[in-house]
């Protein structure tokens, strides 16, 4: 569906996507990585708010690069960081990106409403709508057209647990019939709908893989032992804490290392974030080593 | 505080505004203004006149004569540009921030004023400096700094600092905050300008008191120069000049002891507006303004909007309506009437206001016609100011710009929509003149298109309306003067413009059209 070849993107002597290749089909990718590993310069690219510097990005062998408004027709975009337009009401709001996106439909921006349960706040304006609200007005609107491509950027940033629920089921949801691509840095957001995992790091693609097979590869590197709290101290260099949480009088430690690290620590069933700091953690050793 | 904070805050102050691209833009504008106000004799003009006699350009009339102009667009943009702080705190989010520090409203009011004054008065430095430079190009004598000097600190500082106070008190109060803080410091910015007809047009011509309320200065300044030169009439600006009367030599000791009082009385008074700043600071509280709705809700606006009710339902109802039929025009006539019906949905009042002008003009005398254009183009004006900024400062941008169409054609078609809006309010108006003012209709289409596409341009280079709020309610009030100078009848409204000005302002606006047009591209997005 969507093919990424040898996309780079420079600013000045910055690389800040640096030859990734991806090809995706339908289902929700997560793409992780740390603040500034290049997710959101990837996500606009996509977007087509910006050209890459090399390479070439394919939606069904249409090159998007050239022909921006292929994609455009076909795409839902939610930002990571967006605003409203002061004095519209919710409705107005989705109304005119309805006009800029060719939408005839006046019951689809009902149902949306609905589906984004913003229905009964249609009429208020959207300036004073809560961080939730808002964000919930912003997928509203990124699906508008019912895009083939949906790309959502860090979308549970700055929502309460059960908006960021909503949300991930939200997802979710859209993802069984089109692509869904959503950057976060807060793997627990993906952790459970995404079908596959882009790992960007500092601009690069280290791994595409689906959730299980990342979490398979941490099998033997996340330990867990019950620690005095001296031995804790003594030992905290020679492997990466994961986890500290004191009980009683001790510490349980969640660790990251190739190998037992020492006698008490037991193997440990990793989360996904945790199968990830294992991975980066084993590769940075692996860079110092070598 | 100590001082090395005072010091530090304000040139932050300095700094943030300095580094605009507005500031550069309107000062530009200004050494323009200042520079094409100094006429070559040759053309049979020239800078000073009187009776029919030209003054030589040496240091005393170059640094009064620019000094003026520049009292008079500096008196205007000067507010635009130094206000805007709270806004920008609050959109960068520092705003918090700040107003959990332990700096009083007063402080911080006060290096707020401070930066703002420095600030203007680095930029009336700046001119005066160019202005030394075309002396050196195009004046005559040899060159003195005190004329200059006292006219940066007596001519031109009071009214900075005026619109350093206002500023600081626009920004404090959340009701002036937004578009109405700007059209309400025109009108007193207009209002001055009743100061020279009053001083100069009855009786014999002295200096009294109640000038000191003329903050920018001009009537002051054109009574001292009529007595120092012992003349009843005298163009500053541009007039035409017998050359066969010898030139003459403006002489030192414009600025007397009772000038000079006058003026540091103006002083005191600019810096009242910095009393109701301090007691009316909203200090960022949530209540009262909030991130980008900063003028918060203001009674008058509410209350307007209740007793026109009955106007304003059916109107709102219909922009809504527009906007749908929008979605039912295919591709880019969609998109540029979904951008019109967002100028005016956002806008209702301004709206009505226009919808108003539009409707009378079938109705007034032919006669009215250019006096209703101004209302209209003054407000369908400041309607568009912000037609390019609104994305940038709504956080709309990426999401608007990924829309068919996408970041490029948006550009181009917020000129468009600007130039659309301002056509199909105009057309019943300049239909009805045009048999009796062709000229002025073709000037005024011209306008439309230069305004559109500078509104467009202007929005976007300085992520902001003020600019091109300030160069064109400038424009608007210059043209609608009796200057017989076509160039500056911009909008053919005083009857001056001709067919070299017309085709200039459509040539500038078509250029402008284009530039809008190889933007997105120049940069590569």
């Amino acid at each position: 569906m969507l093919h990424i070849e040898n996309v780079v993107k420079s600013f000045g002597k910055l690389k800040a996507v640096d030859g990734v290749s991806l090809r995706l089909e339908p289902g929700v990718v997560g793409l992780i990585g740390h603040n500034g590993a290049g997710k959101s310069t990837l996500m606009q690219m996509l977007a087509t708010l910006t050209r890459p510097t090399s390479g070439s990005i394919l939606l069904e062998g249409q090159d998007i690069v050239a022909k921006p408004e292929l994609m455009r027709q076909r795409l839902g975009y939610l930002p990571q960081d967006f605003g409203v337009y002061p004095h519209l009401t919710a409705l107005e709001f989705l109304q005119y990106f309805a006009a800029l996106k060719g939408v005839r439909d006046r019951q689809r921006l009902q149902e949306l409403l609905e589906l984004v349960n913003l229905h009964e706040q249609a009429n208020r304006p959207a300036i004073g709508f809560s961080g939730g609200m808002r964000q919930r007005l912003g997928i509203a609107q990124a699906l508008l057209n019912d895009p083939d491509v949906l790309i959502v950027d860090e979308p549970t940033a700055g929502l309460d647990p059960e908006e960021r629920l909503r949300f991930r089921h939200l997802l979710g949801d859209l993802g069984r019939k089109r692509l869904v691509i959503v950057s976060t840095h807060i793997v627990s957001d993906v952790e459970n709908m995404a079908t596959h995992l882009a790992i960007l790091r500092q601009g690069r693609l280290v791994a595409f893989e689906t959730p299980e097979a990342v979490m398979a590869q941490a099998v033997g590197k996340v330990w867990t032992a019950l620690l005095a709290p001296a031995e804790y101290e003594a030992l905290r260099g020679h492997f990466h804490v994961l986890q500290a949480q004191p009980q009683g009088s001790r510490v349980q430690v969640r660790m990251a290392h190739p190998s037992r690290p020492f006698a008490e620590a037991e193997p440990a069933r990793a989360s996904l974030e945790e199968a990830l700091m294992a991975q980066r953690y084993a590769d940075a050793r692996e860079e110092v080593h070598a | 505080m100590n001082p090395t904070l005072y010091k530090a805050l304000v040139l932050n102050e300095w700094r943030l505004r300095s580094r605009r691209i507005s500031s550069l833009v309107i000062l530009l504008a200004v050494i323009a203004v200042s520079w094409l106000m100094v006429l070559d004799p040759k053309t049979g003009m020239a800078m000073m006149v009187a009776h029919k006699q030209r003054y030589a350009y040496d240091s005393q009339a170059l640094a009064f004569a620019t000094g003026l102009i520049a009292t008079m667009l500096f008196g205007l943009a000067g507010f635009y540009l130094a206000r805007g702080r709270s806004q920008e705190d609050m959109r960068c989010g520092t705003a918090g921030v700040l107003a959990a520090t332990p700096v009083t409203n007063a402080q911080l009011l006060g290096v707020r004023w401070l930066g703002a004054f420095g600030f203007l008065m680095s930029l009336g430095t700046v001119l005066m400096l160019t202005i030394w430079v075309l002396q050196l190009v195009r004046g005559v004598g040899p060159l003195q700094p005190l004329p200059y000097l006292q006219m940066l600190v007596f001519g031109l500082a009071p009214g900075l600092m005026l619109c350093a106070s206002l500023a600081v008190l626009a920004d404090a109060w959340a009701p002036l905050m937004g578009k109405r803080g700007d059209a309400l410091y025109w009108v007193l910015w207009m209002a001055q300008f009743a100061f020279i007809p009053a001083a100069l047009a009855n009786g014999p011509i002295h200096l009294s008191g109640w000038q000191m309320f003329d903050i920018n200065g001009a009537s002051p300044m054109l009574v001292a120069l009529s007595r120092l030169l012992d003349v009843t009439n005298i163009s500053v600006g541009g007039g035409p000049f017998d050359p066969a009367l010898p030139v003459l030599t403006m002489p030192a000791g414009l600025w007397s002891s009772d000038l000079i009082a006058l003026r540091v009385g103006s002083m005191m008074l600019a810096l009242l507006p910095l009393v109701p700043a301090a007691l009316r600071f909203h200090r960022y509280a949530p209540d009262v303004v909030k991130l980008r709705n900063p003028a918060g809700r203001w009674r008058i606006v509410s209350l307007l909007q209740w007793l026109l009710r009955p106007l304003m339902w059916p109107l709102t109802a219909a922009l809504r309506e527009l906007m749908r039929a929008s979605a039912w025009l295919p591709g880019l006539a969609g998109r540029w009437l979904a951008d019109v019906s967002l100028v005016l949905l956002s806008q209702p009042l301004l709206a009505l206001a226009m919808l108003g002008c539009a409707v009378a003009s079938v109705i007034v005398p032919v006669q009215a016609l250019p006096g209703l254009l101004t209302a209209l183009i003054g407000a369908w004006g400041i309607a568009v100011a912000d037609v390019s900024s609104r994305d940038l400062q709504s956080g709309t941008l990426a999401l608007a710009s990924a829309t068919p169409g996408g970041a490029w054609e948006r550009l181009w078609r917020h000129g468009l929509a600007a130039l659309g809006l301002g056509l199909v309010l105009s057309a019943p108006a300049l239909l009805r003149w045009w048999p009796q003012a062709p000229m002025g209709v073709l000037a005024c289409l011209a306008g439309l298109l230069f305004l559109s596409a500078m509104a467009a341009a202007l929005g976007r280079l300085t992520q902001g309306s003020r600019t091109f709020l300030a160069l064109f309610l400038f424009a608007l009030y210059v043209g609608t003067q009796k200057t017989g100078i076509g160039a500056l009848d911009l909008l053919g409204l005083s009857g001056a413009a001709h067919a070299g000005s017309v085709s200039g302002y459509a040539l500038a606006g078509a250029l402008g059209f284009t530039l809008l047009l190889a933007w997105p591209r120049l940069r590569r997005t």
